[in-house]
């Protein structure tokens, strides 16, 4: 996003925790950090105690955490909300406002871009004073997007600095339509300044469409953070085996990306993937963003594993329809995601998330694969184009503009004394 | 990435239901991590079993060595059970069951001369799990090396030892 802006002319300033935090608790992406434009300034600062459960750095462990972890874990916890009402992440919400308000001293900010989770961000968005921000959830405060579990009220304390939140910002972004609605029910007063900014892919080197060649042992690859808990992964390998028998598959699964948000995976995942290689299925790591076109150029087709709930559209989805690959779909088709696929002409969703519908899926999907037909895979190319990130937000960067105070023109790079945080 | 210095990293699995996994995991990350200097480092995994040894070394760069875990009186029992039920009953039982384990394992290898001597040469110790964490946390005061628990940590002392 912050790319998009400054493609755009502004003047783009990235705060975000220190790089050295990042590496200890989720590793960087170094191609991907390098592609950022080069008139982004970014502010690194640190994160104030927030990422001290997530760092494994045995040294700086005290007696008391290694003796009763939980109870450590538990008073960090109650400790961190006294700045503001987010596990851990309120933490960050003194240093990174300092570094808000130096950045406005030395230059100043005409618009904030706040973007979530963790929420603290919207605290932190508001230090600047008299700035406009924009508060762009990517998932929801309030409520589990996944389980749809409520988790404040409207009424509650932290319901009611949400809504002061909602009420004083400029704009306020969702990923989809079924999130602003809840959040629109919640809070009616600012519904008017709710919008969805859907999800939308950045094409990396090597962005191409597809061969389109016959395959009679199709290549299905998974790309993405395996969120296997809430997945209907158990589902999925019993679909594939049996859709492509388990000791000498007619096909082959190659699964990319981290096992867990973190990076981290429980034994159990480990295992399913340690023993599922004579299944045809196989695990080959994380790979970075700037990669990820050579591997959807070496698949014939890909799965997508999501998890359950109407709320979620998964930040894949877009970047799996640009392929222009076929697409297997193994998810709840209540799933927002269903909107964005239902027209692919190369969609093969499972009807039902049992075996044997996501293997008739499968098959299905293997079964075009051997005779593709040319017109439907240009059809499904055409189709995923719409989904770039950058035509997605070029015209909610021009509203921008004006809200800036700056009207719908173009400026000039060069002269221009504006920026974003 | 530019250091020539062979590597070792250590590692020590607590309690874990498939410790195979987890041993080649870490491995192959650290392995991934180094990169090209991946065919001069070495490495050493420690894990806890309380039945038959049932980890093998993928690698010929990494040695396995099993620990029997010491058998359990009544109270463990007692533990285990309390760390299986719901409420706060459950969770004192967890806290108690991991104390209780944690402790085990770090006296157990704290008599081990063979294995302290190579974690004071390795460059990176790892624990895997919880239980496994006060065995490498008693190592600050004796060795140089980063000592880490899961494997975001270790990739990232690993990066930090190749800096040096």
């Amino acid at each position: 996003m912050a790319n998009a802006f400054a493609e755009d002319g502004w003047d783009v300033t990235v705060l975000t925790v220190d790089p050295q935090v990042w590496s200890q608790i989720s590793g960087v992406d170094e191609k991907l950090a390098e592609s950022v434009h080069p008139d982004i300034r970014v502010v690194a600062v640190d994160d104030g105690g927030a990422e001290e459960p997530a760092k494994g750095d045995l040294r700086r462990y005290s007696r008391f955490r290694i003796e009763a972890p939980y109870l450590w874990k538990d008073a960090l916890r109650r400790r961190s909300r006294r700045n503001f009402p987010e596990d851990f992440h309120g933490a960050w919400l003194k240093p990174a406002s300092e570094a808000a308000r130096s950045i406005h001293a030395e230059k100043p900010v005409d618009l904030v871009m706040a973007s979530a989770s963790p929420y603290v961000a919207f605290g932190v968005a508001r230090a600047i004073e008299g700035v406009p921000y924009v508060m762009d959830y990517r998932d929801a405060w309030a409520f589990n997007t996944i389980s749809g579990a409520e988790d404040f009220t409207p009424d509650s304390a932290v319901g009611k600095r949400e809504a002061e939140y909602l009420n004083e910002a400029a704009q306020i972004w969702f990923v989809n339509s079924q999130i602003r609605d809840e959040y629109a029910r919640r809070y009616p007063e600012s519904a008017h300044l709710m919008r969805v900014v859907a999800n939308g892919f950045d094409p990396q080197p090597g962005h191409a469409r597809p061969a389109v060649q016959p395959a009679e042992r199709p290549s299905f690859g998974y790309l993405g953070t395996l969120q296997y808990v809430n997945m209907p992964l158990q589902e999925f390998l019993d679909g594939w085996s049996a859709a492509f028998g388990p000791d000498s598959p007619q096909a082959e699964a190659v699964f990319r990306g981290k096992l867990s948000a973190s990076g981290a995976a429980g034994a159990e995942i480990l295992e399913i993937f340690g023993s599922g290689r004579q299944n045809g299925l196989r695990y080959d790591g994380p790979i970075s963003k700037r990669d990820v076109a050579g591997f959807y150029g070496s698949m014939d087709a890909l799965i997508l594993l999501l998890s359950s709930g109407k709320y979620v559209t998964g930040g894949k989805t877009t970047e799996y329809l640009a392929t222009g690959l076929p697409i297997v779909s193994v998810h709840d088709m209540e799933n927002a995601a269903t909107d964005l696929l239902r027209d692919y002409p190369l969609w093969f969703p499972a009807k039902e998330l049992t075996p044997e519908g996501i293997a008739n899926a499968l098959r299905d999907c293997a079964q075009a694969l051997q005779e593709p037909d040319e017109k439907r895979w240009a059809a499904a190319w055409a189709y995923g184009q719409q989904f770039l990130r950058s035509t997605i937000l070029e015209p909610v960067i021009a509203e921008l503009r004006g809200i800036a105070g700056y009207g719908a023109a173009k400026p000039q790079p060069a002269t221009e004394e504006r920026s974003q945080a | 990435m530019t250091s020539a210095k062979p590597l070792h990293v250590s590692i020590v699995v607590g309690r874990s239901s498939h410790p195979q996994a987890v041993i080649d995991d870490l491995w192959n990350r650290a392995l991934g991590a180094v990169g090209q200097q991946a065919g001069q480092m070495t490495g050493t995994a420690v894990y806890a079993h309380d039945g038959a040894p049932t980890v093998a070394a993928g690698d010929h760069r990494l040695t396995v060595v099993p620990l029997a875990k010491a058998r359990g009186g009544r109270f463990t029992s007692l533990v285990s059970a309390a760390a299986g039920k719901p409420g706060p009953v459950g969770v004192a039982g967890r806290l108690l069951r991991d104390n209780l384990e944690s402790r085990s394992l770090a006296r157990t290898l704290s008599g081990r001369v063979d294995l302290q001597e190579k974690f004071r040469s390795s460059d990176v110790i790892v624990a895997a799990d919880l239980t496994a964490d006060r065995s490498v946390w008693h190592l600050r005061n004796s060795t140089g090396a980063g000592l880490v628990h899961g494997p975001i940590a270790m990739l990232h002392a690993l990066r930090e030892s190749l800096r040096k």
